[in-house]
């Protein structure tokens, strides 16, 4: 074998792969997307003498259908990567369901490696497994391995060394005879598609499908009604039953458990029993939520002023006046400055989420909150991403990758910026403390209440475009609960905190130069003055505002700088009119009660910041953070026109 | 002394058992016989001299070699006579399940055979597009030419129903799955076969979504789903 050897890692969701993976390939770790998609994929290489190897990390999944996108990444990868061997990892307190993927994989004809992970979990359930005899069964080594420990590491790695001395699984499964013949059929006339007696069943059960291939189709259809007529059954679940007959023949022989089972396994439960009740699962899950916003935000958000008020003092520093630095303190410095800002909110999510992920609980939260937000056209999931919109819109979004869906990572995307995020809050205060002097609160919580409710019509307005026969099942398995890893959340929240950086950076620090430019050229004039470009811009796009009440170009000029973080149109409206007390007054004087009112929606709704669209496009694609931008800036300009005119009509101006 | 079941009901017991809890127990083997404990012991202890099965004292009971192909055997004699009977016969579960569980144990070795002759003759007059079996129903759908009237029709076994109707910690046998053929593939994947079995553990705030225990773990379905899942009760 060549000095190059590919390692895809495969292995259900919560089996404990993530750990093997990070055991095996420690810090040398590429994070990226798969090509065309956005899910994350990871890569690792470690060498080892002469040989470097390069491992791939699968999406975790149950199965492999083309009919997910986390499963069909995992078979393209697996049919057309060419990977050298797959490492099959396997929750060794879950035979039954881990071995089916390992059947399935194995059945691709493709060479295995085994690995019966947290066999300490099952050990504690009273379960043995005899991989002396499993690996005398299929001729090929069967490991066990504590990845979170690492245990057993040094055996799988002298399994990969000499992984040119593994064969072949020897053992398989045998369905019945119709659909034997069917599959030697499709292997012999279509050795192209039917790659292997996996790819045979799956062409055959309908779970890939092969556009185009008119004849195939034909031929998968003939064979398919026949075997349901002789066998009156469905296929589908002739074929999954087999399998599963398969796993039980090999569990008979080699898993053994033991009367204390229930004993063990009771922790889970016991834990459930308050976790997951019907009446005491959602004040805890409302608990924990609360929790966790106020870790993320009320902690995070200390350290985020820290670092704004360093680039603040360290822009204070660059001396002189001219364009050049304007150009370090207001393009660079701020800059860079909007892209750290983000870092220790995001940091605290990422740990916090890989704390509930490992530990069990996000699931179970997802379980708790489903039915409400299941209405609501959304995921069970999606309660965590769009509650956090509350605290900030970046994290929020980056969050949608705990859901396991596309089109619910989607939606929920595409929802969240309606969430009234905290960089709102400043310009509500400002406005609603100037013209709705007694009813402040009112209107902040009326704001807040309509955000809520135009993310919900978002999502349900695009569901009804984009993905109408979409079903995103919460078909999820409850895993048992295990004390988290603080090392592997501390190396996820590194991790998701650099592709931010790295992938959102350049174009949030982009954005912000282009302001500066707009705001400082032609040179000379007075920074954001009338006579500046964005001057410019916003005398002559202030008119398209006339309907809605506020025709300044002030008012849009401090829209524009609203792109860069909302809390911006307050200090652009201070520069503008030369301090708090002359803003204050100004616009007092350049705004009614109604229009100050219109303002406030068309602040809320419109794009929440240039950071959000960088992660839109990041987490799912540009073509959405378009689409976005034109859904925020149009709705929240005609609601603001509806609100003004509307107003204005009941004499309210 | 004299047993209350053959040493076949026994093994097939055991065996049955073994495939659906993963390990045995005496008190599952007296419930699922209806007998009582002390018999279920004194009947293992005379399978153990015959080296049938391996069970100690508070222990599990496992099926030796031998056993395990005594009772492999005597099951397929019973579900091909049960298939006989339902399928071809057209006998009413309950009965077609209660007679196969008798005649497996005398049933002549040509019988049998001529049972599996019958099913491949079947197969092959389909397959030249001559359907006898669903002749045979619209026969007896006609009822008045059945001579004598005797023969009880086919009809679905009347306790099939969707697992969202479900009740809290009852066992029931997966029967089929329906659905979207995405949700499908996903349950099938995740363990949710015909034939397994599952259980309601818990539910959610409302109602729903449930929290099902299959194949040894647990699993959360929505109403929708678990309306899909046709269920019996175990």
């Amino acid at each position: 074998m060549s000095r190059n050897v590919t390692i895809a890692v495969a292995g259900n969701p919560n089996s404990g792969k993530t750990s093997l993976f990070n055991k095996l390939t420690g810090s040398n770790l590429k994070v990226g997307n798969w090509p065309g998609v956005t899910v994350e994929k990871k890569e690792g290489t470690v060498t080892r003498g002469e040989r470097t190897f390069t491992f791939v990390d699968l999406p975790g999944t149950y199965g492999l259908s083309a009919r997910s996108i986390d499963e069909r990444i995992a078979m393209d990868f697996l049919t057309s990567g060419s990977p050298d061997a797959v490492i099959v990892v396997m929750d060794s307190a879950n035979f039954n369901r881990n071995f089916y993927l390992f059947t399935l994989i194995m059945e691709m004809g493709l060479k295995v490696i085994p690995v019966l992970n947290m066999s300490d979990m099952a050990t504690k359930r009273g379960i043995t497994l005899h991989t002396d005899r499993l690996s005398a069964i299929f001729g090929i080594p069967f490991l066990k391995t504590i990845a979170s420990k690492g245990k057993g590491m040094s055996g799988l790695w002298r399994v990969l060394d000499n992984i040119e001395n593994v064969g072949l699984p020897t053992h398989r499964p045998v369905y019945q005879a119709p659909i034997e013949t069917a599959v030697a059929r499709l292997m012999e006339a279509f050795p192209n598609e039917a790659k292997s007696r996996f790819h045979a069943l799956a062409i055959l059960d309908q779970s890939l499908v092969i556009p185009g291939n008119e004849e195939l189709q034909g031929m998968v259809a003939e064979l398919g009604a026949e075997i349901e007529e002789q066998l009156d059954g469905e296929l589908d679940e002739l074929i999954a039953e087999k399998r599963y007959a398969f796993v039980y023949s090999i569990a008979k022989e080699c898993v053994q458990r033991k009367l204390s089972t229930e004993q063990k396994a009771a922790v889970t439960d016991r834990i459930d029993r308050f976790v997951t009740n019907r009446y005491l699962g959602g004040p805890l899950f409302l608990l924990a939520m609360w929790v966790m916003f106020f870790l993320v935000f009320k902690v995070g958000n200390p350290f985020a002023d820290l670092i704004d008020a360093g680039f603040g003092a360290l822009s204070a520093m660059i001396p002189g006046h001219g364009l050049v630095t304007s150009f370090i303190q207001n393009g660079l410095i701020s800059g860079v400055g909007a892209i750290l800002v983000f870092v220790p909110n995001i940091f605290i999510l990422f740990f916090l989420i890989a704390v509930m992920e490992d530990s069990g609980y996000l699931s179970r939260a997802a379980f708790v909150a489903d039915r409400v937000m299941h209405a609501l056209g959304l995921h069970g999931k999606s309660f965590i991403p769009m509650l956090l919109g509350f605290g900030c819109n970046i994290p929020a979004i980056m969050a949608v990758r705990t859901l396991e869906n596309r089109k619910d990572r989607v939606l929920t995307a595409m929802a969240i910026p309606y969430m009234s995020c905290s960089a709102r809050l400043p310009v509500y205060l400002l406005f609603a403390g100037i013209f709705f002097p007694r009813s402040e609160a009112t209107v902040v919580f009326g704001l807040y209440l309509l955000g809520i409710i135009i993310a919900v019509i978002v999502a349900r307005v695009l569901r009804r475009a984009f993905f109408t026969k979409a079903v995103s099942p919460l078909v999820m398995e409850l895993p048992a609960y295990h004390v988290p890893s603080l090392k592997m959340a501390t190396r996820s929240a590194t991790l998701r905190t650099g592709f931010f950086i790295r992938k959102a950076g350049t174009f949030i620090l982009g954005a912000v130069i282009a302001v500066w430019l707009l705001a400082s050229l032609p040179a000379g004039v007075p920074y954001a003055s009338a006579q500046s470009l964005i001057g410019h811009i916003g005398s002559f796009v202030a008119p398209v505002f006339h309907p809605a009440g506020f025709g300044s170009w002030q008012a849009t000029v401090a829209l524009i700088f609203g792109f860069l973080a909302k809390e911006v149109v307050v200090g652009t409206f201070g520069a503008l009119y030369g301090g708090q007390a002359a803003m204050t007054h100004a616009l007092a004087h350049s705004f009614t009660t109604l229009s100050a009112a219109s303002f406030l929606v068309m602040t809320l709704v419109y794009i929440p910041c240039v950071a959000t669209i960088a992660i839109i496009r990041r987490e799912i694609g540009s073509r959405w953070a378009a689409l976005s931008v034109a859904i925020s800036l149009s709705t929240g300009y005609l609601l603001a026109v509806v609100v003004f005119q509307v107003g204005h009509l009941l004499g309210l101006g | 002394m004299v047993l209350s079941h053959t040493a076949e009901d026994y093994l097939e017991q055991i065996y049955l058992l073994s495939l659906r809890l993963g390990m045995v127990k005496t008190s599952d083997i007296a419930r699922e016989l209806g007998v009582r404990t002390p018999s279920v012991i004194s009947a293992l202890k005379l399978l153990k001299n015959r080296n049938l099965v391996h069970y100690e004292r508070y222990g599990a009971v496992t099926l030796s070699e031998k056993g395990l192909e005594r009772a492999r055997d005597v099951y397929e004699r019973h579900k091909t006579i049960y298939r006989f009977l339902r399928f071809i016969l057209g006998i009413d579960d309950e009965i077609a399940s209660e007679d196969a569980c008798g005649m497996e144990h005398f049933v002549s070795p040509k019988t049998l055979a001529a049972m599996k002759d019958f099913f491949a003759f079947l197969a092959w007059k389909k397959s030249q597009g001559l359907d006898i079996q669903s002749e045979l129903r619209a026969f007896r759908k006609r009822g008045s030419h059945i001579p004598g009237g005797s023969i009880t029709m086919t009809s679905e076994s009347p306790e099939a129903q969707p697992l969202s109707a479900g009740k809290d910690n009852v066992l029931y046998t997966i029967v089929k799955l329906g659905g979207e053929r995405g949700v499908k593939r996903r349950l099938l994947d995740m363990g949710v076969i015909p034939g397994e079995t599952v259980k309601i553990q818990n539910r959610g705030p409302l109602g729903f979504p449930l929290e099902i225990v299959i194949q040894g773990y647990v699993l959360t379905l929505r109403k929708d789903e678990a309306e899909a899942v046709t269920v019996r009760e175990a």
